[in-house]
Formats: C-alpha cells, sequence, structure tokens
C-alpha cells in the first residue's frame, strides 16, 4: 500500500474514533489494536502492523495523544522480544507468541549477561544441550531485570564448544515458570533490588522454541541488542502521569505498578535533565554563574543529543544505511546523566548527603545520584560502545584477539 | 524543521568540497599566507563570482543566489574543513549580513559590488572595550567623517570596502557605513594573529570620509551579531571535522608495537569522542542554520552552535595533535593551522562561556 502522511493521518483519525473507548477492558482494547495494525503501525500488515514507513509513526503518535488513547504494552524488554521474534522467528512462533507479548499478557526478561561474561556476551557458558525430544539447560545467569516477573526469558547459551566462540551458540525462549529455573533477588547500590540472578538446574525447552538455526545464536542475539540501544532513549523516559478519565487508565496503572516496579529509578539513572532548571530555582541557584555554566551545558547537550538522533533518522529516511548511530546516542546518554549528577550535586550542596525521606524531594535527588552510574554499564558499557563506534563508524583497526579456535580452548573467568 | 540534507544542498557541499580539495591544498594555503595580502585573490573570486557562491542568501534586489542561510553555512563548513584563508567569510557573509540587515537602496546597491567579488569588504565593529553590543562604542560619525579606532577586523588589510558601525553624532543612534580603504585619514595595521590563516586589522579613521548605508540599532546588530556567530559555528564543524579525518588517517598508517596506533583502545576511544563532541556541535549548527528566520529562536540557537562548536573544535584539534605524537607539534605538520584557527574562533564573537551564559538569557532561565 502506499503510504501519505496526509492518508496515514486520515486511516488512524477514523479508526481511533470508531474504536477508542476509554472505558473498554484493557485487554479487549489491546487485542482489537494488535489486530487493527495500529499498535505497532511499521510491522509488516501480515504479523500486526500496518506496514507504513518508520518515518509516519510520530504522525501515529500524535493521533493517539490527541485522544489519549492507550497503545500496546511496552514496558520492559517486551518490544526487543517481539522484534527479535518478528526477524528471527517462524511463523508458528510469531504466532504463538508476538500477539500476548503486545497486548501485555506475557512478560519477558533477557538471559544474557552471565557472571563470567558480560562484555564480551560471545562468552556465555550457560550449557543448552539437545536430548531426543528437548533441550536441557544448566548455567547461571545474572543482572537479569524483571525475571522476577517474568513469563518468558530470551537465552542465549552454549550448544557446541568445539567451534569458535561466536559459532557455538543458540537462542531459544524459556519458560520462566518451570522447575529448573531459579530466581534470586539482586539487591543494587540504590537500594531497589530490579536485577536478579537466575540458576538453571535441569531447566527443559521444548524444541520448537530454538530461535532460528542451532548456532546462529550470536546473530540473533544482536539483533535484540540493536534493538535495546534504540531503546535506551524510551527507557529512559518519564513517569509523568497524567489524571485522565476512564476506567482503562485505572487499569492500565494498575499493570504499570507491577510492570515497572523494576524501572522506577530508570528515569533516575537517565540523570533527569528535567528538574535541572526547577531545582536550580528552588534552591537559589540561578543566579549563581558555576552553576548556570553548567546548567547551560546540560541543556545544549541533552538538546544536541536529540537532534543528532534525528538526523542520523532522517539521513536514514532518505536512504544511507542504519550505522550504529545507537552507541552515539547511548554514549552520549552517559555523558549527560554525568552532567545532569553534577549540576544536581552543585544545586542541592549539602543536603546531597541525605537519603530518603530526609532528603530533598523524598530522596528522589539521592536516588539520581545513586542510580547514575548503572547508565554507562547497563546495555553495554560506554567503553564498549566506544570501541563501536571506533570499530563500525571510523572504521578503525580491530584490537587483536586474543580468543579464536574452540571455545572450550578460550581462557575464561 | 528538516533533519537532513535537500539534495541540492548535497551537491553544493560536494561540488564545493571537490573544489578546494583540488584549488585549496594546504601547500597552497601555506605559499599564501605568508604573501602580504595573505590569500589567493583569484580563487576567492573563482569561489564567489564564477562559481556564484559570493551571496547565496542575499536575495536577488542584493544581487545574490536567494537562497538560504543554510546553503550558505554549507560552503562555509566546507571551507573550515579545508582551512580557506581568503576574506570569504569576512566579505561574503560578514560584510554582506551587515549590508542585508541594515537594508536600504545604498546598502542594495552596494552589495552587487560585493557579491560578485568586485570588490572586498568586511566589517570593522569591535572596539577595544570589546564588547558585543553597542553599549560602550566610540567610534562616531559627524558631518560625515568618521572618528575611531576598531580592530581585529577581519582581513582588514587589502579590503576595498570598509563597513564601519559607528555612533551618529549629528542625528541619534548608530548608523551603517562604508568607507573606502584607500580614503585619506584610514590607517591600515595587520596585528599579527594567532591564526596563520585569517589576517587581522586594525583600523585608524581620523576624520575619513564615509557614506551613510543604513540606519543601525541594537536589535539589528544582534541580527547581525547571530547571523556571523551561526555561520563561524558552521565553518568550525567542519574544520573540527577535518582534525578527526587527519587523526584517524594517522593512525590507520602509523605503525608502534607491530600494530597500528589505532588498533590500540587509547586511540579509538578518543576518536570516538572526537565524532560524539562534533556531531553534537554540528547538531547545533545545523539546527541554527535553519532557524535563522525565525529571531525569538535565532539568538539562543547562535549562542548554542557557538559554544558547542568552541568547545569541540578546541577539543578535536588538541587531541588530533596528540594522536600525531611529536610530528604533530612541528611545524612542517599541518595540525597546527586548524590548531590556530580553533583557537581564535574559540574566541571570536564570545567564548563558551559567555555564549552558555546567553543562551540560558534568551531561553528565558
Ligand atoms: C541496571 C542494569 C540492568 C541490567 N539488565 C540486564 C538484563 O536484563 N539482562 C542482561 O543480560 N544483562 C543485564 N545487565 C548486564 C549488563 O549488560 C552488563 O553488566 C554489562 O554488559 C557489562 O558486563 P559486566 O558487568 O560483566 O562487566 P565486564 O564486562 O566485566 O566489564 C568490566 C569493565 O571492563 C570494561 N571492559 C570490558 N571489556 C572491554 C573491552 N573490550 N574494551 C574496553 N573495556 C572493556 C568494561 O567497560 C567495564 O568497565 C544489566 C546491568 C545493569 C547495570
Amino acid at each position: 500500500m502506499d503510504w501519505s502522511e496526509q492518508r496515514v493521518r486520515q486511516e488512524v483519525r477514523t479508526w481511533l474514533d470508531s474504536n477508542w473507548d476509554p472505558n473498554a477492558l484493557l485487554i479487549d482494547w489491546r487485542n482489537k489494536l494488535v489486530d487493527s495494525g495500529w499498535g505497532m503501525p511499521a510491522w509488516p500488515e501480515r504479523w500486526f502492523g500496518k506496514d507504513i514507513p518508520a518515518a509516519m509513526i510520530p504522525i501515529v503518535q500524535e493521533e493517539f495523544a490527541r485522544v489519549n488513547a492507550v497503545g500496546v504494552a511496552r514496558t520492559g524488554i517486551r518490544l526487543l522480544a517481539a522484534e527479535t521474534l518478528l526477524a528471527h522467528g517462524t511463523d508458528e512462533q510469531r504466532e504463538r507468541f508476538l500477539r500476548r507479548t503486545l497486548t501485555g499478557e506475557e512478560i519477558w526478561c533477557q538471559l544474557f549477561s552471565e557472571p563470567g561474561s558480560g562484555s564480551d556476551l560471545a562468552g556465555v557458558t550457560t550449557r543448552a544441550i539437545r536430548t531426543e525430544n528437548e533441550w536441557v539447560v544448566n548455567g547461571q545467569k545474572v543482572w537479569t531485570t524483571s525475571a522476577h516477573h517474568a513469563d518468558y526469558g530470551l537465552l542465549l547459551a552454549r550448544s557446541d564448544w568445539d567451534v569458535p566462540k561466536h559459532l557455538g551458540m543458540t537462542y531459544f525462549v524459556v519458560d520462566m515458570r518451570q522447575q529448573g529455573v531459579e530466581v534470586r533477588p539482586l539487591k543494587q547500590m540504590n537500594g531497589h533490588a530490579s536485577f536478579n540472578q537466575v540458576f538453571f538446574t535441569d531447566a527443559r525447552i521444548p524444541l520448537n522454541n530454538r530461535i532460528d538455526e542451532e548456532g546462529n545464536g550470536w546473530s540473533v542475539a544482536m539483533t535484540t541488542l540493536a534493538h535495546e540501544r534504540k531503546a535506551a532513549n524510551a527507557l529512559a523516559g518519564n513517569t509523568a502521569e497524567t489524571s485522565r478519565d476512564g476506567t482503562i487508565y485505572q487499569e492500565e496503572q494498575r499493570e504499570n505498578a507491577v510492570l515497572t516496579e523494576p524501572y522506577t529509578w530508570y528515569p533516575q539513572r537517565a540523570g533527569r535533565v528535567d528538574l535541572a532548571i526547577e531545582r536550580a530555582s528552588a534552591t537559589n541557584n540561578l543566579g549563581n554563574d558555576v552553576v548556570r555554566q553548567e546548567l547551560a551545558r546540560l541543556l545544549m547537550m541533552a538538546q544536541c543529543s536529540e537532534w543528532t538522533a534525528m538526523r542520523a533518522r532522517a539521513a536514514q529516511e532518505k536512504g544511507q544505511p542504519q550505522g550504529p548511530e545507537g552507541s552515539l546516542g547511548k554514549l552520549a546518554n552517559s555523558y549527560i546523566a554525568r552532567q545532569a549528577l553534577k549540576l544536581h550535586t552543585m544545586t542541592t550542596g549539602l543536603d546531597s548527603m541525605l537519603d530518603g525521606d530526609d532528603a530533598p524531594l523524598n530522596g528522589l535527588i539521592a536516588e539520581i545520584l545513586l542510580s547514575v552510574p548503572a547508565i554507562s554499564i547497563a546495555g553495554g558499557t560506554d567503553e564498549i560502545q566506544k570501541n563501536i563506534i571506533a570499530e563500525r563508524v571510523l572504521g578503525m583497526e580491530k584490537e587483536p584477539r586474543l580468543d579464536g579456535g574452540p571455545f572450550r580452548d578460550v581462557r575464561k573467568n | 524543521m528538516d533533519f537532513a540534507w535537500t539534495s541540492e544542498q548535497e551537491q553544493l557541499r560536494d561540488t564545493v568540497a571537490q573544489f578546494l580539495e583540488a584549488r585549496c591544498p594546504t601547500t597552497h594555503t601555506r605559499e599564501f599566507m605568508d604573501s602580504e595580502l595573505g590569500y589567493d585573490r583569484s580563487l576567492w573570486v573563482a569561489l564567489g563570482r564564477d562559481m556564484g557562491l559570493g551571496g547565496i542568501h542575499a536575495p536577488e534586489e542584493f544581487g545574490g543566489a536567494g537562497l538560504s542561510y543554510a546553503e550558505t553555512c554549507a560552503v562555509l563548513e566546507q571551507m573550515g574543513r579545508a582551512l580557506y584563508s581568503g576574506p570569504y567569510f569576512s566579505s561574503n557573509v560578514l560584510a554582506v549580513n551587515a549590508l542585508l540587515v541594515g537594508d536600504s537602496s545604498q546598502s542594495q546597491e552596494l552589495s552587487h559590488d560585493v557579491v560578485t567579488c568586485v570588490h572586498s569588504s568586511t566589517v570593522a565593529f569591535i572596539e577595544k572595550s570589546v564588547r558585543w553590543d553597542l553599549k560602550e562604542l566610540e567610534c562616531s560619525e559627524h558631518d560625515g567623517r568618521i572618528n575611531g579606532q576598531k580592530s581585529f577586523v577581519l582581513n582588514g588589510s587589502g579590503t576595498d570596502i570598509v563597513l564601519v558601525i559607528a555612533r551618529c553624532r549629528s542625528g541619534s543612534g548608530f548608523g551603517l557605513y562604508a568607507v573606502q580603504e584607500d580614503s585619506v585619514g584610514l590607517s591600515n595595521e595587520t596585528i599579527r594573529s594567532l591564526d596563520l590563516t585569517r589576517r587581522l586589522t586594525r583600523i585608524t579613521l581620523e576624520n575619513v570620509e564615509a557614506s551613510k548605508l543604513a540606519e543601525w540599532n541594537e536589535s539589528k546588530h544582534q541580527e547581525f551579531l547571530d547571523l556571523a556567530l551561526i555561520a563561524l559555528a558552521n565553518e568550525m564543524a567542519g574544520g573540527a571535522q577535518r582534525m578527526l579525518d587527519s587523526a584517524l588517517e594517522y593512525a590507520s598508517t602509523r605503525v608502534q608495537f607491530g600494530r597500528t596506533i589505532g588498533s590500540l583502545q587509547a586511540i579509538k576511544h578518543k576518536c570516538s569522542e572526537m565524532l560524539l563532541n562534533i556531531e553534537l556541535a554540528r547538531s547545533a549548527a545545523f539546527c541554527a542554520a535553519r532557524s535563522v528566520s525565525d529571531a525569538s529562536e535565532r539568538t539562543k540557537m547562535a549562542s548554542m552552535a557557538k559554544a558547542m562548536a568552541s568547545d569541540a573544535y578546541m577539543k578535536v584539534a588538541a587531541e588530533c595533535i596528540q594522536i600525531h605524537g611529536g610530528i604533530g607539534f612541528t611545524w612542517e605538520n599541518d595540525t597546527h593551522l586548524w590548531y590556530r584557527r580553533a583557537k581564535s574562533s574559540e574566541v571570536y564573537l564570545g567564548d563558551a562561556p559567555y555564549h552558555r551564559e546567553l543562551y540560558l538569557q534568551a531561553s528565558g532561565v
């Protein structure tokens, strides 16, 4: 179909006018939305989409915002799961998982990092062994966000030890609610416990839950990570809740209370740039020249980073290949968060020594100060982003490697 | 705002880039930076007249091509990259802008000759107070004659016509005046400038005959400065990109410890940071170039673009020297020519801290 901006706006508006109901049941509405294709408009029509060009997504978003319509479920890593399955799954797998992921009925977690391999993701040692009619998994994952809520996990495991490390991995969807999977929460430095340790002891995976070919796990994982980097900005999103009329919002809020529990501190880890001016003013620092300098630095960086992302998107829409700009944006977010932290410390002054109820904004500032260190680690560290930028954007020579040959013989932790 | 280049803009950018690469290598720049004039006048005429770049954003009444400021900025980015040393910035940007801002029949008439490079021109607006507004402007006109001293005039020597901003003694307010460089009473003194590719002049005017082109005031002056800042920021983004390219080129050929230095992580990480800084600064410059028609946004954007460019260009120029090692510190190596440009551009029209403050004020903070 040939989409024009006008046509998109027209169609989505008409559809919303006749279907959006703020008093519908959330699940009914989401199912309808998924069937209509307007929930994931850039996806193929065959799979709950509308095939519209990515550039026109903002039009759809605008129309949804205009009537305050609830979208598909987006919290957590469910969209990473959905995109990965869309790209690599079989039709049968797409049938089985996509709808319930988008309606919010199924919660996902990402089982990539292990105690022995984080940045070096291709070094995973969790074993998947194929038996006659299923896969059996043993090993340990760590830093697994939301594992305590999850129905399913995206699992990267080693299925062959005798080939080079990148060739011996296989990607699975694992049912988290089974005997062989044990989830133990990990308390973080900011007091929250959004990530977990996950232990697999003879956990079972049906054969039809293998994603893509055996040994092809690395390329599937790359798809997931590409979407993760893109989503990094979205995850940093806001927590603002408007008071809107309609029962569906209450339902959505209840859903969010559970689903977003692990993420309540995510906006804080991004530095809360939105509070910068307000805090400078509330602490009588708007006349302080040193603070003003740092404030301007922060606001400019944040603004320019947004524009940089838009320039990259615009260039892509003109047909230039998508590059690893995601890494540039992710790196920028770390600098922005650290600059915000610096500013919040300056404006908060001695009160930066306080925590919890005794601290400004009921501990929100303290939470910023204690959460920002995560942003340059989670989803690939700053150092790894810089390697990616250097090698894939700037074309610099690859690091000599010491981990070639059969994985069995590679040095490990 | 459109965040992508149009195909026409891309074409313009590429044409200019190719021309400068062919005609303006650093050997050429070095040859002319030691000459009396400081630049190659025929190359400037080729760019301004033959290629029709002399008044890209000037409307037809001014003899220009009637395109937008984004096109002018696209050209400047390439000039910054090539470290072009002619009076394009001083004459075809600053002077043309002054004539556009001081719109009158006289300025329109004069503009035709500037746009076609029949005359070279420059704007004399900085005085010893080094304030960017008009508050302490001392240079003044009385009965058609100007007295005073201007400094930091770009390419002021060898310029045919100097545009002078002065206080009107006869009336009130300020005016934009045209002065012939060879007028009686005008003395021109080339100041030794850190940037070897952009000459600076101190001009002393003693009872110099001047013709008034237009009224001038704070708001016109602000517009003139904003436009200058935006142009400069784009030029700086191009220069910064060149510093990264040059660092990358060296890093991919220089071998130490049996490997290219570009395969070393310390160098890689430096280069990634350089790219990030350049991209952020480029975004500011790009967006500013597209916001000049909106007076309420323009000042804010101009200050943001300049603050970002000042820091980015300086940082990458310094890193480029570092990545070159000892050779980067030699006169022979070209890096210092850009480093000098980066340093002088960093402070020209106000440094980063100054513009961070202005940005906040313009944002209502
Ligand atoms: C809040 C949070 C949530 C997370 N959620 C999840 C999740 O849901 N699922 C999941 O699978 N993982 C998750 N992670 C894990 C995260 O992806 C890893 O922590 C991260 O990739 C780094 O791995 P690591 O902790 O093993 O550190 P390491 O890889 O051991 O790194 C230690 C240090 O060495 C540096 N380093 C390592 N390799 C290189 C190199 N080649 N060049 C230069 N420096 C290098 C790193 O930059 C870092 O500074 C989460 C982490 C955090 C903080």
